[in-house]
């Protein structure tokens, strides 16, 4: 009876064929996946960014039945957290009140009991997930055909987007994605030969175009209602490549041009599930699925995101609680003397520890934040001919260009050395990795691997600090002189440097020191969209302290002290170790150098130890200062340093109402005056680009901690590094996105606390609040619970939410 | 009694690592590290002895009638694969320790880890066919526990059942090898067989053992048409990747060395394994190159390197053979190890555009093949080209010509850079020819020291051989050009699918074992 009933379900399934409908319902579905950028410039991505329309409890409910796994943590450990510290009522009320802000249609009373139900309530039966209609068949009939497809499809994304891991790359590289695989399946006989008969005449039948196969699909197999949402289903076999694609088109979006990688990924998705269909599908089977994803609301109320956003907010109210008596804690003193020392450091989490440090070493040393590109986008040219290298957040273009130049005192020995190392390099690698060669080159090459390999367990490398490392080329930056002069202008404005300068002004950018690790660009500045910090600081430095730039600053009525000079540093952050990055034509020496890397050196020491601290308490082998540099050069460390693991609040303000708090490494500090920012300029500039980049931050590591397998890539030892841009877990399957397990997780427990970003703005909320209304990304932000703003009062240290 | 010492310093070590409290990582870690340095210590005094002519032979527990029991026999060969394993294991255990911290199954991993290098190192350390075969057993059942790390992941339950079938089938083979061995020879010791073989010449049925052997080799080493489960063998962590491609994959050639008199006598079994190795090479190099996640590229490397020593022993080029189990072992358990660096070595990678050179191209075969011309010329007038050398030779010649080739197609200054891959080249050679001497000298009271190929070997292997590896090095230089017709597409393709092979034998995997195996947790 109920088959029967199944049955007439199916046959009068309304056809869509509208093209325009079902490219839109495509595009909706695409748009929920969030952009991946590649391992060489692994920046961090806000893994919900396709959902920040939504609101925060309305995007867990929609992650939960996409991908199993919204964005909070789940019932278990919810409740593990109620068990070391339980919710109090008094909290939860508080919690409840403003979480019923974001979710329009539940009232308090529904908020709080839904809380309540997620810490009490015997588990209730898991909500039904979407399901790709693949997968489903395929659970059916043989349990092998959803992996087999789905490794088809990995392992053609792979060849397809190889960026020369391959040493012969697939033919049709250049073609778009969907012809590409067309031809990749009219070939491929793995499907025939597990027994899909025709599998390739299936697929030279199907239409030439992508859309039509979208549209195919909706016809033959979706349900007219629920397009989206089967697309979505479809789409999540993939995600990770998806993810990839879409940064693809993010970056094409930032040159103006249009792709549609993402939907054809889509297609191709549809491709497969049409060839199951014909082979395996009946009239059953459809509509159980269709019955199954006709009976999900995606976008529903669901109470179970409604308690675990409640008691998010409890966590969220918690640290800030803890970290509003830190600032009261201040004592202001302002004074005019002109300084010893002024560093202007990243905003990243890492710097708070070693600016506290290093403002502890004297009185007269100040320190500030600010995005760790120094506001220069430019786009370096390494020496050698290497592929040029983009030093700037992601959400920007670059605007000029830094060469690294042979310098003339530089023999020609050394470049023809450097050209003949240059082939040799690229020669070994040839040989080892080619058909006829290879067995030559490891018979001639091999002991030698063997002899330093043994010589790695029996002495493990020294630690050196990659200070010394670095080999620096001369730069030649291509600005014209007025260019040159509205840059510096920026620097000196944006970065809020108090005048008069101090005698020596560092530029501190930052990088980590790892070896082996995939998720290297992971550790270094973002804002540097990925990579060390040095070409940037060099460069403000090379700006400022140009005496054509201080001529014009000065007639402006900024004037630079004679005897100022801006240098370059680099903080690695492994290590925290500072080193200064001198010009060759530069010769500051004398006492007050010494003294400033006397300082310097101090404070890495006081900054190592705390950091130290965090690692023994992690860490079952215990942990000593060689042991923090064991970790930057041991190549079999998957925990090298914590990066931005705790990250948890954003404070713009004057670095005085920080300074002296012990702020544990967990917030981006930027500072802000607002009595020197009449026109908002300085407050808009910085809610909507470092702020919006630490939001991402803060959301990518909440992700890969509250769900390590859906937005985190798992674990570290079964990666396996895919046409050097992603990684697979074991034989194949789905690219990973987000951070691996070992970064936030000590193998214990969770070493990053999952909490939504704190916005601290020194400012009034009038003032914050007109900024958010001129942006649409922080009214989605603010208003949808993405992250928390509060304005904190010029004079005590009190917090009043803006959103 | 030095020979229970021994047995003890390999066991023991593998018994407390089992013994070790659940949980309690840092101890089985410790009692691992420690025997191994001691294991390593003795391979190398083993080296010593043996490099000063010596060997070391005793039976612990063993019947007098046939040989088979406990005992050691540590000569030229054992001695030398043992201080390979032995590097391997300290790398890989010390290597462990920091890369699987916080892992759940972590005190899973240590035991079983341990377990398998006592295995292997007992296995290499064997005096007799019956305890190798036991060791050669344990070996493979306690991978089997590594290999199913994450057991909840399918493909690692695939890949395990797959190897346990490919594995029990090479078994077989061995067990009935070490039947006819006890009927024919009447010993299964080693030193009795060669012997015995040396001083009688029992030919009868030797070439039956021969294939037996062959094949219980062709299974472990992952030979065509048994391979497919080591590319698929990746669902294990990285450090267990490095351990069996450097120190368990060898087994099979190691088998062959150590029955080498055998092998001598059986010419079939010889030619079998010079043809399947051969073809394994290029197979698995052809695929090699169309892979794009590093550690397949890495497992077919494998799959093709062992095929070229496979084809060595084939050839009766022992101490070859020997040479390169030794160097790839190193390399790949350093490649293995090493694969996280995939993306910072594309960061600073240099980036030349490619340009097709043909003019060039041609310059360099004609140099190279002028070079060749010469040497042969001069071997000539030093008495006659050793034809037995033509697969050797081909091999090298090809290396030579692709370090030009590879210099010139892609290059600016293609002169310049000609000159610089020819001297690269001359380099290998000779990096290569002393290592050679090296071996085959400390090699040479044991396996005799004439680098030839035996005339038993009919001259139409040696030609198939040759022409095999010619045929990777058109296909390199299709690729080099660039050329895109269709066939080489397709090819393209289905190389990269590895000619389906995994897929077929999963198929049939899958309609014979009908049941999952159940699951280890």
């Amino acid at each position: 009876m109920l088959a029967d009933m199944k049955l007439s379900a199916a046959s009068d399934i309304h056809k869509v064929d509208n093209l325009e409908i079902v490219m839109a319902a495509a595009k909706a579905a695409c748009n929920l996946v969030a952009p991946m950028w590649s391992l060489d410039s692994f920046v961090a991505v806000n893994p919900f960014w396709g959902l920040r329309e939504k609101s925060i409890v309305t995007a867990d409910r929609t992650l939960q039945t996409a991908f199993g796994s919204g964005v909070f943590l789940d019932r278990e450990a919810m409740r593990r957290l109620h068990r070391q510290r339980p919710f109090s009522a008094v909290e939860i009320e508080h919690a409840a009140v403003q979480v019923a802000e974001h979710c329009a249609g539940a009232d308090l009373e529904v908020v709080q009991r839904a809380a309540y139900s997620v810490l009490n309530d015997a588990e209730l039966a898991a909500n039904p997930t979407l399901r790709a209609y693949v997968d489903f068949v395929s659970s059916n009939h043989d349990p092998r055909l959803k992996e087999l497809i789905v490794n088809e499809i990995s392992r053609f994304m792979a060849l397809y987007f190889d960026r020369g891991q391959a040493v012969w790359r697939y033919p049709f590289q250049s073609l778009q994605l969907f012809d590409a695989w067309r031809k990749f399946v009219e070939i491929d006989l793995s499907l025939e030969v597990y027994g899909i008969s025709k599998a390739r005449e299936f697929f030279c039948q199907l239409p030439e175009s992508y859309c039509e196969v979208l549209v195919k699909y909706s016809s033959e197999i979706s349900l007219s209602n629920k397009l989206k949402e089967c697309f979505v289903a479809e789409l999540a076999l993939v995600k990770g490549w998806a993810a990839y694609a879409q940064h693809l088109e993010f970056e094409a979006a930032k040159r103006k041009e249009t792709t549609d990688l993402v939907p054809q990924i889509l297609a191709v998705v549809c491709g497969y599930a049409l060839l199951v269909k014909e082979r395996y599908g009946s009239a059953s089977n459809d509509a159980e699925w269709r019955e199954l994803i006709g009976g999900i609301d995606i976008e529903a109320q669901d109470k179970e995101s409604i308690g675990r956003a409640v008691l998010q907010q409890v966590l969220d109210a918690r640290y800030v609680a803890e970290l509003q008596s830190k600032l009261g804690e201040i004592k202001v003193e302002a004074s005019n003397e002109r300084p010893k020392l002024q560093a202007i450091f990243c905003i990243d989490v890492r710097s708070e520890g070693f600016r506290r440090a290093l403002e502890a070493a004297d009185a007269g040393i100040q320190t500030y934040g600010f995005a760790g590109f120094f506001g220069l986008p430019l786009k370096l040219h390494p020496r050698g001919g290497s592929v040029p290298v983009s030093q700037y957040p992601v959400l920007l273009s670059s605007t000029f260009d830094v060469c690294e130049v042979h310098l003339d005192s530089e023999s020609p020995l050394k470049n023809l050395i450097l050209g003949v190392r240059r082939r040799i390099k690229s020669l070994i690698k040839t040989l080892r990795q080619s058909v006829s060669s290879g067995f030559s080159f490891v018979e001639a090459f091999g002991a030698w691997y063997g002899a330093s390999m043994l010589m790695r367990s029996l002495n493990p490398p020294a630690a050196k600090t990659c200070g010394h490392e670095l080999a620096r080329a001369a730069l030649a930056i291509s600005l014209d002189p007025n260019q040159r002069i509205a840059a510096a202008r920026a620097i000196l404005k944006n970065t809020s440097l108090k005048m008069p300068l101090a005698p020596v002004v560092l530029l501190v950018g930052h990088g980590s020191q790892t070896d082996n690790n995939p998720y290297a660009a992971g550790l270094d500045c973002g804002a540097c969209g990925g990579h060390s910090g040095d070409a940037n600081s060099r460069v403000a430095a090379r700006l400022l302290n140009d005496p054509e730039v201080r001529k014009a600053l000065a007639i402006e009525g900024v004037e630079i002290p004679t005897d100022t000079v801006f240098l370059a540093a680099r903080h690695n952050t492994t290590l925290d170790d500072v080193t200064i990055l001198h010009e060759s034509s530069e010769t500051v020496r004398g006492p007050l150098m010494r003294q400033v890397e006397g300082w310097l050196a101090s404070a890495g020491g006081a900054a190592r130890s705390e950091r130290q601290a965090a690692l023994v308490s992690t860490d079952s082998n215990g942990a000593s200062e060689a042991d923090v540099f064991r970790r930057a050069r041991d190549w079999s460390e998957v925990r090298p340093e914590w990066g931005l693991a705790r990250n948890a609040a954003f404070i713009a303000a004057r670095r005085i109402r920080t300074r002296g708090a012990e702020l544990s490494n967990r917030t981006f500090l930027h500072e802000y005056d607002y009595s020197r920012d009449s026109d908002l300029a300085i407050l808009e500039l910085i809610m909507t680009a470092p702020m919006v980049v630490a939001s991402w931050i803060n959301l990518q590591y909440l992700g890969s901690t509250a769900s390590p397998n859906v937005f985190g890539s798992s674990t570290k030892v079964i990666h396996n590094v895919v046409g050097q841009l992603g990684v697979v877990l074991g034989n194949g399957g789905d690219l990973q996105v987000g951070l691996p397990l070992q970064s936030v997780h000590t193998g214990k427990e969770r070493f990053h606390e999952p909490l939504r970003l704190n916005v601290i703005i020194e400012a009034p909320a009038e003032s914050i609040q007109s900024i958010i209304k001129k942006h649409k990304l922080l009214q989605e932000l603010s208003a949808n619970g993405w992250l928390h703003i509060y304005s904190l009062e010029r004079e005590a240290p009190r917090l009043s939410r803006v959103n | 009694m030095v020979a229970i010492l021994i047995l003890a310093a390999i066991v023991v070590p593998a018994i407390l690592a089992l013994a070790t409290k659940r949980g309690d990582v840092n101890i089985g870690y410790q009692r691992a590290l420690y025997g191994n340095y001691l294991v390593l210590l003795l391979a190398v005094a083993a080296v010593i002895n043996a490099g000063i002519g010596g060997k070391f032979a005793a039976e612990v527990v063993s019947s007098s009638s046939n040989g088979a029991g406990l005992g050691v026999l540590l000569d030229q060969v054992s001695s030398l694969m043992l201080l390979v394993v032995s590097v391997v294991a300290v790398t890989v255990i010390q290597f462990s320790e920091r890369y699987l911290d916080g892992d759940a199954r972590h005190a899973h991993y240590v035991k079983w880890l341990t377990a398998t290098i006592a295995a292997v190192q007992l296995l290499v350390v064997s005096s007799n066919l019956v305890m190798l075969f036991g060791a050669w057993l344990c070996t493979s059942l306690a991978l089997h526990q590594l290999l199913l790390m994450y057991p909840e992941r399918c493909g690692a339950q695939r890949c395990a059942r797959k190897k346990f079938i490919v594995s029990r089938l090479g078994d077989l083979a061995i067990v009935g090898a070490i039947l006819l061995c006890l009927k024919n020879l009447g010993s299964v010791n080693f030193e009795a067989i060669d012997h015995l073989i040396a001083t009688y010449h029992p030919l009868n049925d030797l070439g039956l053992i021969g294939i037996l052997l062959a094949l219980g080799a062709l299974t472990k080493s992952a030979q065509l048409p048994f391979h497919s489960w080591l590319p698929e063998s990746l669902e294990a962590p990285t450090t267990v990747s490095a351990l069996m491609h450097a120190g368990i994959i060898n087994g099979g050639g190691f088998l062959l060395i150590r029955m080498s008199s055998v092998m001598s006598h059986a010419p079939s079994a010889m030619s079998m394994l010079a043809i399947l190795g051969s073809l394994t090479a290029v197979f698995g190099m052809a695929v090699m190159v169309t892979q794009s996640s590093i550690k397949r590229r890495l497992a077919y490397s494998t799959v093709g390197q062992m095929g070229f020593m496979m084809m060595q022993c084939g050839l009766g080029l022992y101490q070859l053979a020997m040479v390169h189990i030794v160097a790839h072992a190193f390399y790949k358990a350093n490649a293995f190890l090493r694969s996280g660096s995939a993306i910072s070595q594309a960061r600073d990678q240099v980036f030349f555009p490619p340009q097709s050179r043909l003019p060039y191209l041609l310059a360099g075969v004609v140099v190279v093949s002028a070079l060749v011309g010469l040497g042969v010329l001069w071997e000539q007038l030093q008495g006659g080209v050793p034809f037995t050398k033509l697969p050797i030779v081909t091999t090298w010649v090809l290396a030579c010509l692709h370090a030009v080739v590879g210099m010139v197609i892609i290059r600016d200054r293609p002169i310049a850079s000609m000159i610089l891959g020819l001297g690269f080249a001359a380099i290998m050679i000779s990096g290569y020819g002393l290592l050679c001497l090296a071996v085959s000298h400390y090699l040479q009271p044991q396996l005799g020291h004439i680098l030839e190929i035996p005339t038993t070997i009919p001259d139409l292997v040696l030609f198939i051989t040759a022409i095999t590896f010619i045929l990777g090095f058109v296909l390199q230089t299709i690729i080099h050009l660039d050329i895109r017709s269709e066939g080489i597409v397709g090819l393209f393709v289905h190389l990269n699918q590895g000619l389906y092979l995994g897929v077929f034998l999963d198929k049939i995997i899958g309609k014979v074992w009908v049941h999952s195996p159940g699951r280890t947790k």
